[in-house]
C-alpha cells in the first residue's frame, strides 16, 4: 500500500514515517507507482468527455476530447477563467474564433463550434492525429526525409497561409510546432491568433518571454519588423518569412541565422532578435550541397531581411517550390543562359543519352540551341508576366487586406467587442486608410474622455454638489478628484480586493467607503480627516449608502447582512468642523441589523425620502426593508442569478435592479410588481443608476458595453464602446448630462447620456424619407412620412444637441382618393440660405433660413414659431385649388446660384423656380414617365435628369436644352450622384447595381455591385475619393472611387436607406431611413467632442 | 563539486516575481499536484483548472513575501492552506471564477489554526506527486534498456515475462529494478529536503 501519514489532523513539521516508500514490498511499490502515474479522469466540459490534457498556458488549457452525438475526437481550448485571463488573451482568444471562422481550407484546422461552458468561452477544433512538421521531417533514414516529399508537403501549407492571406489573417506565429501533418502526409495549419499552446514546457510559462516588452511571436521564426515590435507595419509578408525559416530549418536541420542556443531563455533571447535583424544567413547548400543553388535561392528569396525582396504572397513561394519539383525554373533564381540550358536538358535527358554519334549531337545542340533561344525570349516575357502579376497579386492583396480588416472592425463593431475592433484596425495597411477606418476608430470609442487609474475602480460616486467624484479600487485606494480640474483631491487607504464601494454624504464633504476589517470609515474631504468608523460586519462590506439626510449610513455586506449605522450629528454637520480637528474618530453606533437575505448581499439603497431600503443578494433576490423599523416590507424575485445593483428613482416610485442573468428590471416600489425587464446586454450587468430626473437609466456589464434605457418604455436610448474590459460601475453627473463608467481596464471614463448621432422622431413609425441643410450643418430639415396617427411633417433638427427644434410643416393635405402624398423631396440651396420642400399638395414650400439659426440655438419655444407663415409657396400658374398629386415634386435640386431650384414631377415635367420671387421660371416635359432623380452639377452648369422610363439626359443648365442622352442603364435609375469636380457620375439603380460614368467623354466607366436591394441614394465626399450608397437592403457601403472596389458596409438603419450625404468638410455622412432615424455617421478621431456638451 | 548542491533552491528562485524560469519550472512542478487535489475533492476538470489558476495567482502574490520557519510547518503544509482556501471560496461562490477574491490571510500564520478537520488526501497526493517528479528525472538520467525493463514493470509484467521480453536472466531483471527503485527513492528524499530550503 502506499504510505500514508503517521498522524490525522493537521500536520505540523512531521513526515510521514517513509515518504520513499522504502518500507514497502516490490509488489505494493511497483503499484503505488502506477497509481500515482494513472492519469486522472477529467470528466466531462458541458458536453465533451474530455480524454486528456494535450497543452496549458496562462491563457488556458487544451484538451482532447469526445464530441457527443458523433463520437468524433476533438481540441478543445478552453480560455482561462475570468480575471486569470488578462484583455489580451481573451481578445486573442477572440481573433482566433473569428479567424477560423472565416477560414474554411484543407490544410488549416477546422473550427467546429465556438461555444460558453458555465459561462467561459471554450473553441472546438479538429483534431489531428499527426505529429509536428519538424519531427515527420526528421522521421526518415538518417534522420531527414526526402527533400521532394518535404517540399511537396510543405507547398499545401504553403496554400493554407495563402488563404488565410486573402482573408486578410496574417498568422504571426508560424512555426513547425503549428504545422500538424498528419498520416497520409497532409499539413495542417493551427492556432491562429494564440501564444503558443504546445505540450512543450519548455515553452509554457506564466510569463511567456515571447510577450515581454510588447513582442508576439516565436522569436526564432519571427520576421525583423516583427522582432522590431512595429505591429502596425506588418503584413501577410511577415508570415513569409516565418515559412521560410521553417524550410529552411526542414531541410537543413539548422537554424539559418547561427545564433546561440536558441532556445535558451533570458539574455539570450537578446541574441536571437539580434541575429534575425542582422545576421546573414548561410546558404543552405553550404550545410547540405546536394540542396543545389535554386533552393538556395527560394530559401534565401523567403527569408529577406527587407520584406519588399521577399516572396510577396504565400501563393508566389507555393508556385517557385513547385515549379522546382517540375523541374522548371524558378523565379527567384536568376535567369542565365546556363541555367535554363540545364533546366532544359534535365527535363528532356534521354534525348541527350550517352553513346550518340558526333554529328547527332553537333545537330542536337544547333536544335537546342534554336529552341533555347526562342525559349529564353518566352522565358522572359513569362518572367516579366509573373512579376507584374506579382506586384498586381501585391496591390489587391493590400486592398484584401484593408477590406478584410474593416469588415472585421464592422462585425466587432455590431458586436460591441472594441478589442477586436481595434485588432482589426491595425491590420488594415496604413497608406489606404481612409474615412472608413477614422469612422471605425472613433466609433469604437464613444466616451468623451478617459483617465487612466493604477487598478480598476469598482465603486464610483459623485458628491452631492457634484464637485467631487471619488473611485474605490481593487488597490485598496478611494481616490477623489475634483471634476472641474480633474485633480487628485485625496488619496485613502480602504480595503483590498474586488467589490469595494464608495459613498457620499448628502453633506458634500464625507465620504464612506469599506475598509479591511470588514468595516467601513467616514473620511472628511474638508478636513481631511477620519470622523468614524465601524465595524462587526463577519466578511467584507460589499456596499455602503448614507440615508438622504445623512443621519445614517448603511452598510452591505457578504456575511448576508445589512448594518444600519447612526451617524452622530457632529459628524454628519462636519462642515462646521475645523480642519486638523485633534478629536479621536468617533465609532459609529449600530442602530440595527437586517437579516434576510440567503446570500451575500451585494449592495444596498435607501429611498430618496430614507424610509425605505433595498438590499440585492446573491440569492437573486431584492429586499424592501422599512428602514425605521427594519420589517422586510416586500421580496423581489424576477432575476435568476445573483443581484448585483438596486436603485431607487428619484421619485422614490419605482426601483431599477440588474443581475448576473444580465437583465435589468424596472419595479414598482408600492406593490412589488415587476414594470419593465430589459435585455440588451450580452453579460452580467455590474452597475445601473437613475438619471437625476429619472427619465433615464444607464447600465454597465461585462460586456463592456454602456447602455441607456428610456425609463418609461425600456427603449435603448444610447449604446456606448470604449471600454476594454468588463465594466464594473456607472453614476450619472448630477446635472445628468453625463455618465461616468469604471471597468476593469484600469480607466475612468466620461460619456454623453444621449447619443446625439442618432436624431429619433418622437413618432417612430414615421419614416424619415429626405434631409436637407447647410453646409456647417447648423440646423437639418428632415421629410418624415406619415406614421400611425401622424401627419407627414418637416421637422427642423439641432443636430448638435440631438433635439428637435420646431415642426416647419405637416402635411394635412388630402387628395381625392381619400389619402395623402408622402412627404420627401426637399434641398437645400447650396449657400444654405434657403429650403424647400414639397409640400403634400403638388406645390413647393419654399423658407428663408436668414433667421434660422436664432430658432435652433436660442430661446423661443416651438410653439410660438408659426414657421409654415413664413413660407413662400411655389405652384405652376394652372394648378387647380386642392392636391394636385400630378404635380407632386418627387425630388429637387438647387442650382449652384443657390436662388434656381429644379423640380422634377410625378407627370414627368422638370420645373425651374426662382425662390426669391417665388415664381415658376420654366418648364420642360420629358413625357417620359415620372422623373426620378435631377441633379444640379456645379462646375459643369449642366442639370442630369432621371426617368422613369427614359433614362438619364443631360440639360444645359441655362436654356435648359438637351445636351446629351446617356445611353440606357442596366436597369431602372433611382439615384444621382456627381463628384464636385462634375469628372463622376454614379447612378443607383433598382437592380442593386450602381453605374459610374466619366463625364469627360461620357462613357461608362465600371457597374458597382454589392448592394442586394436597389439603391436609392448615393453621395461622393468632397474629395471625390469615396462614394457612399443607401440601398433598400438597409445598408450604406461605402466604395473607393479610383478602383471601384468596396471598401466598409456600415449597418445600423432598420429600414431601407432614403437619402445619403457627405457634409461639405466631408467628416461626416449622414443618411435617413424609412427606421424614422436620422443618423449622423462621425470620421472625427475623437467621435462626439464636437456634438456633445462639455 | 555538482552544480547542483550550489544552485539556489526553488523555493528561494520563485521569491523573484522577475524570475520567469523559476516560476516557470514551480508551475511545471506543482500543476499537476494542485489539479489532482481538486480532481480528488470533487472539483470538475475545468473547475479544478480555474482553481489551479487561481492558486497560482495567489501565490505569485504571496510567495515574494513568505518567510519560512519551519516551527510554523512545511511548504506543503502551507500550499495545502492556499489550495484549500482557494477551493473554499470558488465553493462559497462558483461565480469568484470571474471575480476572484484574493485571500488576504498571512501565509506565515500557524497551520494548527486552519479552520476545518485536514484532509489527509492531501498528503497522499503530495506523496504521489514526489514519486511522479522522481519517475520522471530518474527515466531521464537512466540508461535506456534499463528504463525500458523498469517501465515494463510498472506496468504490471511479471519479472519473468520481463526477462523473456529482454533475453535477460531473472536476476539482471531484478537488479535492475532495484537500482531504479534505489534510485526514485532517494530522489523523492532529495526532492523533499529541497522542497523546504530557502537559502538566505
Amino acid at each position: 500500500m502506499p504510505p500514508s501519514p503517521t498522524t490525522p489532523g493537521p500536520p505540523n513539521a512531521a513526515l510521514p514515517r517513509d515518504p520513499t516508500g522504502s518500507h514497502l514490498s516490490d509488489a505494493d511499490w511497483l503499484a503505488w507507482a502506477r497509481r500515482a502515474e494513472s492519469p486522472v479522469a477529467l470528466g466531462r466540459l458541458g458536453s465533451y468527455e474530455l480524454l486528456s490534457e494535450i497543452g496549458h498556458g496562462a491563457q488556458g488549457t487544451v484538451y482532447k476530447a469526445r464530441q457527443p452525438g458523433t463520437k468524433r475526437e476533438v481540441v478543445i481550448k478552453r480560455l482561462a477563467a475570468g480575471s486569470f485571463a488578462t484583455a489580451s488573451m481573451r481578445a486573442r482568444f477572440e481573433r482566433e474564433i473569428e479567424a477560423l471562422g472565416v477560414l474554411r481550407h484543407p490544410n488549416i484546422v477546422t473550427a467546429h463550434a465556438a461555444e460558453l461552458v458555465d459561462g467561459q468561452p471554450i473553441l472546438v477544433l479538429e483534431w489531428v492525429d499527426g505529429q509536428p512538421m519538424d519531427r515527420w521531417a526528421a522521421a526518415g533514414p538518417e534522420g531527414r526525409r526526402d527533400v521532394r516529399e518535404i517540399l511537396a508537403t510543405f507547398a499545401l501549407a504553403c496554400d493554407a497561409v495563402a488563404h488565410a492571406h486573402q482573408h486578410a489573417v496574417i498568422h504571426r506565429d508560424l512555426k513547425p510546432s503549428n504545422i500538424f501533418v498528419d498520416a497520409v502526409d497532409q499539413p495542417h495549419v493551427l492556432d491562429f491568433g494564440l501564444a503558443t499552446w504546445t505540450r512543450d514546457a519548455a515553452r509554457t510559462t506564466l510569463a511567456a518571454p515571447s510577450e515581454a516588452h510588447g513582442f508576439l511571436g516565436t522569436p526564432a521564426y519571427a520576421s525583423p519588423e516583427q522582432i522590431g515590435g512595429g505591429h502596425a507595419e506588418l503584413d501577410t509578408r511577415t508570415d513569409i518569412f516565418s515559412l521560410g525559416v521553417i524550410l529552411y530549418e526542414l531541410l537543413t536541420g539548422e537554424w539559418p541565422f547561427a545564433a546561440p542556443d536558441r532556445h535558451a531563455p533570458g539574455p539570450l533571447l537578446a541574441d536571437v532578435f539580434d541575429a534575425v535583424r542582422r545576421v546573414e544567413p548561410r546558404r543552405p547548400s553550404s550545410l547540405r550541397p546536394e540542396l543545389g543553388t535554386e533552393l538556395d535561392a527560394i530559401l534565401l528569396k523567403a527569408i529577406a531581411k527587407v520584406p519588399g525582396e521577399r516572396y510577396q504572397s504565400a501563393d508566389a513561394l507555393a508556385g517557385d517550390l513547385r515549379r522546382f519539383l517540375a523541374g522548371e525554373p524558378v523565379l527567384a533564381h536568376p535567369l542565365t543562359t546556363g541555367y535554363e540550358l540545364r533546366k532544359l536538358v534535365r527535363r528532356h535527358r534521354v534525348a541527350f543519352g550517352g553513346g550518340a554519334l558526333l554529328a547527332g549531337l553537333v545537330l542536337a545542340f544547333a536544335i537546342v540551341a534554336t529552341v533555347f533561344t526562342l525559349r529564353l525570349s518566352q522565358r522572359q516575357r513569362e518572367l516579366l508576366a509573373a512579376q507584374q502579376s506579382e506586384r498586381a497579386q501585391r496591390v489587391a492583396a493590400e486592398m484584401n487586406a484593408y477590406t478584410a480588416a474593416l469588415a472585421g472592425a464592422e462585425a466587432a463593431l455590431q458586436a460591441g467587442n472594441v478589442n477586436a475592433g481595434r485588432l482589426s484596425l491595425d491590420q488594415a495597411p496604413e497608406r489606404l486608410r481612409n474615412w472608413e477606418w477614422y469612422h471605425y476608430w472613433g466609433a469604437l470609442d464613444r466616451s468623451l474622455s478617459q483617465f487612466k487609474l493604477p487598478s480598476t475602480a469598482f465603486g464610483l460616486a459623485i458628491s452631492a454638489d457634484g464637485r467631487h467624484l471619488a473611485a474605490a479600487c481593487r488597490d485598496g485606494q478611494v481616490r477623489v478628484w475634483d471634476t472641474n480640474s480633474w485633480t487628485t483631491v485625496a488619496s485613502l487607504p480602504a480595503r483590498t480586493g474586488e467589490g469595494v464601494q464608495v459613498a457620499f454624504s448628502p453633506r458634500a464633504d464625507l465620504l464612506a467607503y469599506g475598509v479591511a476589517e470588514h468595516g467601513v470609515r467616514v473620511w472628511d474631504l474638508h478636513s481631511m480627516s477620519e470622523l468614524a468608523s465601524a465595524s462587526g460586519h463577519a466578511a467584507p462590506v460589499t456596499g455602503v449608502v448614507f440615508s438622504p439626510d445623512g443621519s445614517r449610513l448603511a452598510t452591505a455586506s457578504a456575511d448576508r447582512t445589512i448594518r444600519i449605522w447612526r451617524v452622530p450629528p457632529d459628524v454628519a454637520c462636519t462642515m462646521m468642523a475645523p480642519a486638523n480637528d485633534p478629536s479621536p474618530p468617533a465609532s459609529l453606533e449600530l442602530e440595527r441589523t437586517l437579516s434576510g437575505p440567503e446570500g451575500a448581499v451585494t449592495t444596498v439603497a435607501f429611498g430618496p425620502d430614507g424610509s425605505r431600503l433595498a438590499s440585492a443578494a446573491g440569492d437573486r433576490t431584492v429586499i424592501l426593508w422599512d428602514a425605521n423599523t427594519g420589517q422586510i416590507v416586500g421580496t423581489l424575485r424576477g432575476h435568476s442569478s445573483t443581484v448585483t445593483a438596486v436603485q431607487f428613482s428619484p421619485n422614490g416610485e419605482q426601483l431599477v435592479s440588474a443581475a448576473y442573468d444580465g437583465l435589468v428590471k424596472v419595479w414598482q416600489v408600492e406593490d412589488g410588481r415587476e414594470l419593465l425587464s430589459v435585455h440588451g446586454h450580452d453579460a452580467l450587468v455590474s452597475a445601473v443608476a437613475y438619471s437625476p430626473d429619472g427619465t433615464r437609466i444607464a447600465s454597465a456589464a461585462w460586456d463592456k458595453t454602456i447602455r441607456v434605457w428610456d425609463t418609461h418604455s425600456g427603449d435603448p436610448v444610447a449604446r456606448w464602446l470604449g471600454h476594454t474590459d468588463n465594466v464594473t460601475a456607472v453614476i450619472f453627473s448630477r446635472d445628468g448630462r453625463q455618465l461616468f463608467t469604471a471597468a476593469a481596464d484600469e480607466t475612468v471614463r466620461v460619456w454623453p447620456t444621449e447619443d446625439v448621432s442618432v436624431l429619433t422622431a418622437r413618432n417612430s413609425s414615421a419614416r424619415a424619407n429626405g434631409f436637407a441643410g447647410p453646409p456647417d450643418l447648423s440646423w437639418l430639415a428632415v421629410a418624415y412620412g406619415s406614421g400611425e396617427g401622424a401627419f407627414g411633417r418637416i421637422v427642423l433638427w439641432d443636430p448638435r444637441a440631438g433635439r428637435a427644434v420646431a415642426t416647419l410643416h405637416e402635411n394635412t393635405h388630402v387628395h381625392a382618393r381619400g389619402q395623402r402624398l408622402e412627404l420627401g423631396a426637399i434641398a437645400a440651396s447650396p449657400d444654405g440660405r434657403w429650403l424647400a420642400a414639397e409640400s403634400g399638395a403638388g406645390t413647393i414650400l419654399c423658407w428663408s433660413t436668414a433667421r434660422w439659426n436664432d430658432r435652433v440655438g436660442g430661446n423661443t419655444p416651438a410653439l410660438e414659431w408659426d414657421a409654415i407663415a413664413e413660407a413662400a409657396v411655389l405652384r405652376t400658374p394652372d394648378a387647380a385649388e386642392g392636391v394636385n398629386a400630378a404635380l407632386y415634386a418627387t425630388c429637387m435640386s438647387f442650382v449652384p446660384d443657390g436662388v434656381r431650384l429644379v423640380s422634377g414631377h410625378h407627370d414627368g415635367a422638370l420645373r425651374v423656380w426662382s425662390v426669391d420671387e417665388a415664381t415658376l421660371l420654366r418648364s420642360v416635359e420629358f413625357g417620359q414617365g415620372p422623373i426620378v432623380a435631377v441633379l444640379c452639377v456645379p462646375p459643369t452648369r449642366q442639370i442630369l435628369v432621371a426617368t422613369r422610363d427614359g433614362g438619364i439626359v443631360v440639360l444645359d443648365a441655362e436654356t435648359p436644352s438637351v445636351v446629351r442622352t446617356l445611353d440606357p442603364p442596366t436597369a431602372t435609375p433611382r439615384a444621382l450622384a456627381c463628384s464636385s469636380d462634375g469628372q463622376r457620375l454614379a447612378i443607383g439603380l433598382n437592380d442593386a447595381g450602381i453605374e459610374l460614368w466619366d463625364t469627360a467623354g461620357w462613357t461608362r466607366a465600371a457597374t458597382l455591385r454589392s448592394h442586394s436591394a436597389a439603391v436609392r441614394c448615393l453621395a461622393f465626399s468632397p474629395d471625390g475619393s469615396r462614394l457612399v450608397s443607401g440601398s433598400d437592403d438597409r445598408t450604406l457601403k461605402l466604395w473607393d472611387v479610383p478602383t471601384g472596389r468596396e471598401v466598409a458596409t456600415f449597418h445600423g438603419h432598420g429600414y431601407l436607406i432614403s437619402g445619403v450625404t457627405f457634409t461639405a468638410d466631408g467628416a461626416r455622412i449622414i443618411s435617413s431611413s424609412g427606421d424614422g432615424t436620422v443618423r449622423l455617421w462621425d470620421s472625427t478621431e475623437v467621435h462626439g467632442s464636437k456634438w456633445s456638451q462639455p | 563539486m555538482d552544480p547542483e548542491t550550489t544552485r539556489p533552491s526553488l523555493l528561494s528562485r520563485v521569491r523573484d516575481p522577475g524570475d520567469h524560469a523559476a516560476w516557470a519550472e514551480f508551475e511545471a512542478r506543482y500543476r499537476d499536484l494542485i489539479f489532482r487535489y481538486c480532481r480528488r475533492v470533487g472539483l470538475a476538470a475545468a473547475d479544478a483548472e480555474d482553481v489551479r489558476q487561481m492558486v497560482m495567482l495567489r501565490l505569485v502574490r504571496i510567495l515574494p513575501k513568505f518567510r519560512y520557519d519551519p516551527t510554523r510547518g512545511r511548504f506543503h503544509d502551507y500550499l495545502y492552506r492556499v489550495v484549500r482556501s482557494a477551493i473554499a471560496d470558488f465553493r462559497s461562490c462558483p461565480d469568484s471564477r470571474t471575480n476572484p477574491v484574493v485571500n488576504e490571510e498571512p501565509l506565515e500564520a500557524p497551520v494548527a489554526a486552519m479552520d476545518g478537520p485536514y484532509d489527509p488526501s492531501w498528503e497522499q497526493e503530495w506523496l504521489d506527486h514526489h514519486l511522479r517528479l522522481a519517475l520522471a528525472a530518474v527515466r531521464q538520467t537512466s540508461e535506456v534498456r534499463s528504463v525500458a525493463v523498469f517501465e515494463r514493470l510498472l506496468a504490471g509484467t511479471s519479472v519473468e515475462q520481463a526477462a523473456t521480453e529482454f533475453g535477460m536472466t531473472l536476476d539482471a531483471v531484478h537488479k535492475v529494478k532495484q537500482r531504479l527503485r534505489d534510485r526514485v527513492q532517494q530522489r523523492i528524499a532529495e526532492q523533499i529536503r529541497e522542497e523546504d530550503t530557502i537559502d538566505g
